[in-house]
């Protein structure tokens, strides 16, 4: 085994297994039935549902429903990944190995970050053939996505990192998902929102996607507003992937 | 010689459950060690404790030299472990299994798919490597268990339960290996319920018992410790009924086992049994086929370490 010396070494080291761990699990559950299910179907039928008969402006609708899609989809791969790695025992494989819980967790946060994010571009490509729809600010939209893809990854990974089964961690983590999806401004804006929805809202990561890809879609920046949504989502993200490493640990505990 | 696993005073416990129970044992390098127990008796928590998937409640170890508390990712890059269940990705080919394995230890681009052919062609996998694991049979899902603990070439190996469940010629190629890989310089831990396994293949062994280390050293040692037990193996050409009582009852007899068409009588005086033996039979009229005394087994010091307290 080669071993690089140092701080750079050991991030280097731990960048690359998590790398390596990310390609494994793309590999063996891209085809996973709950993440197809989650990932393509739900967030299709969901957006029909809310826009079929309703006069909302497409520039509005299509970056919400590329939000949701990412939502659903890097959100999907955790519970369709630990669970069956604990069951089947190679979690173990992993934690024996000289790589770091945080390197396993950002591992399978990847994997479904290049899920989500690939997924959402099924929208994002619908949006811009049928409807016309041109993103404003191409750089910052897919800065902004990715960050998205990212966080909802580890929030999906923060469920399932101590469930035994797929439903243990699905049906919490669907308890929130689901609410969180109807306050979070895709489908009702929210400013018509009462405040007490609004401030759960902001409680929400999804509210920051949204509005994020929002601004970067039509165009209308508002700087200090794309800074906060950034902020927070990656603040977000640092709170799911530590509190996700948190949870593995206690596997070696 | 120096030590590859030292346990001094592990302890584990899982809630009120104490699994292990201050356990010291030292292994040195280059040895085959057994460590060897029933169901439950505290196997598997222990090799856990020395490969940084539990963490001990008390006491300490070093593996490699390093200390398994402090230095766990320095250890991690040292061993190889084989689980009793063969934790292998079904989804993926025996090939990509093993670039995996190798990746997960750094090991350089050039070497892994050199020892991944080498050890597919070992393990007599080369011509299933881009079929997909989940088609494998048991036996070749611990081929390729095995050869994923041993892509990064460790210095000590742990393999709990080798051979459970795998057929005898497989299991004679899983100890053929264990030896020569300990003939190459690997440091093996073993842990087996079939202790004629460990008398073959250790230098040492331990026998663990609810969670206490009952008896360690070599197996012939071990077996001095039933030195005054004789056994007497006979088969007759047909047997009766009741015949482990009748055989029992002969002067000088302690217990009689059956095993398959023998019996084996358990004696201190073999001069005083084989006479009453005889008789018994020439009684019965049965002829005698054959007649041997054993020498105590490893079986027989496990037993008589593992024996409930009283019983």
């Amino acid at each position: 085994m080669r071993r690089k010396k140092g701080l750079f070494g050991r991030v280097t080291r731990e960048l690359l297994g998590a790398i390596r761990i990310a390609k494994k699990d793309v590999k063996i559950y891209y085809l996973k039935p709950p993440v197809i299910m989650f990932g393509f179907f739900f967030p299709g039928f969901t957006y029909l549902a809310f826009t079929v008969g309703r006069s909302l402006e497409p520039t509005l609708l299509i970056p919400g429903l590329v939000a949701i899609t990412s939502f659903f989809a890097a959100g999907s791969l955790g519970p369709a990944v630990l669970p069956l790695e604990r069951k089947t025992k190679t979690l173990e494989r992993l934690l024996v190995a000289p790589v770091s819980p945080f390197a396993i967790i950002l591992g399978k946060t990847l994997a479904g970050f290049t899920y989500g994010f690939i997924l959402s571009l099924v929208p994002l490509l619908i949006g811009a053939v049928f409807l016309r729809i041109g993103i404003a600010s191409p750089i910052l939209f897919i800065l902004g996505l990715a960050l998205s893809a990212l966080t909802f990854s580890a929030f999906g990974i923060l469920f399932s990192a101590r469930a035994e089964e797929m439903p243990n961690a699905m049906m919490p983590m669907n308890v929130i998902r689901f609410p969180m999806l109807f306050v979070s401004g895709v489908f009702v804006p929210l400013a018509t929102m009462p405040r007490y929805l609004r401030a759960i809202a902001y409680l929400m990561p999804l509210t920051y996607s949204v509005d994020a890809l929002r601004q970067t879609v039509l165009g209308s920046l508002e700087p200090l507003m794309l800074l906060r949504d950034m902020a927070a989502l990656s603040l977000f993200l640092i709170l799911f992937l530590g509190a996700a490493t948190m949870a593995l640990r206690r596997d070696t505990r | 010689m120096t030590s590859a696993i030292v346990a001094s005073e592990l302890v584990r416990y899982y809630g009120d459950l104490l699994a292990v129970d201050h356990v010291n044992f030292e292994v040195q390098q280059g040895e085959i060690f057994g460590y060897l127990g029933p169901n439950g008796a505290g196997k598997t928590t222990t090799i856990k404790m020395l490969t940084g998937l539990l963490k001990p409640s008390e006491g300490m170890a070093r593996v490699g030299g390093y200390d398994i508390l402090r230095d766990i990712h320095e250890i991690k890059g040292l061993i190889g472990i084989v689980p009793e269940v063969s934790n292998v990705y079904d989804e993926l080919t025996a090939w990509d299994n093993l670039i995996f394995a190798a990746e997960l230890y750094d090991v350089s681009r050039s070497e892994r798919e050199k020892r991944a052919t080498e050890f597919l062609g070992m393990f007599d996998l080369y011509d299933r490597r881009d079929s997909k694991v989940g088609g494998f049979s048991k036996g070749m899902k611990r081929w390729l268990t095995t050869a994923m603990a041993l892509i990064h070439r460790p210095s000590i190996l742990f393999l709990d339960e080798p051979t459970t469940g795998l057929d005898a010629r497989s299991a004679v190629f899983v100890r053929d290996l264990i030896r020569s890989l300990n003939d190459e310089g690997i440091t093996v831990f073993l842990t087996t319920h079939y202790i004629e396994e460990a008398d073959q293949l250790c230098d040492r062994v331990a026998i663990i018992n609810e969670g206490r280390i009952v008896a360690n050293d070599a197996p012939e040692r071990l077996k001095s410790l039933v030195l005054g037990v004789h056994i007497v193996e006979v088969s007759f050409d047909r047997v009766n009924r009741g015949v482990v009582h009748d055989l029992e009852a002969i002067s000088g007899c302690d217990a009689v086992v059956k095993q398959g068409d023998k019996f084996n009588l358990y004696t201190q005086e073999p001069a005083e049994v084989l006479p009453g033996l005889m008789g018994y039979a020439e009684e019965r009229a049965l002829r005698v086929i054959s007649l041997n005394t054993l020498k105590p087994r490893l079986e027989d010091v496990f037993l008589k370490m593992t024996a409930p307290v009283g019983g």
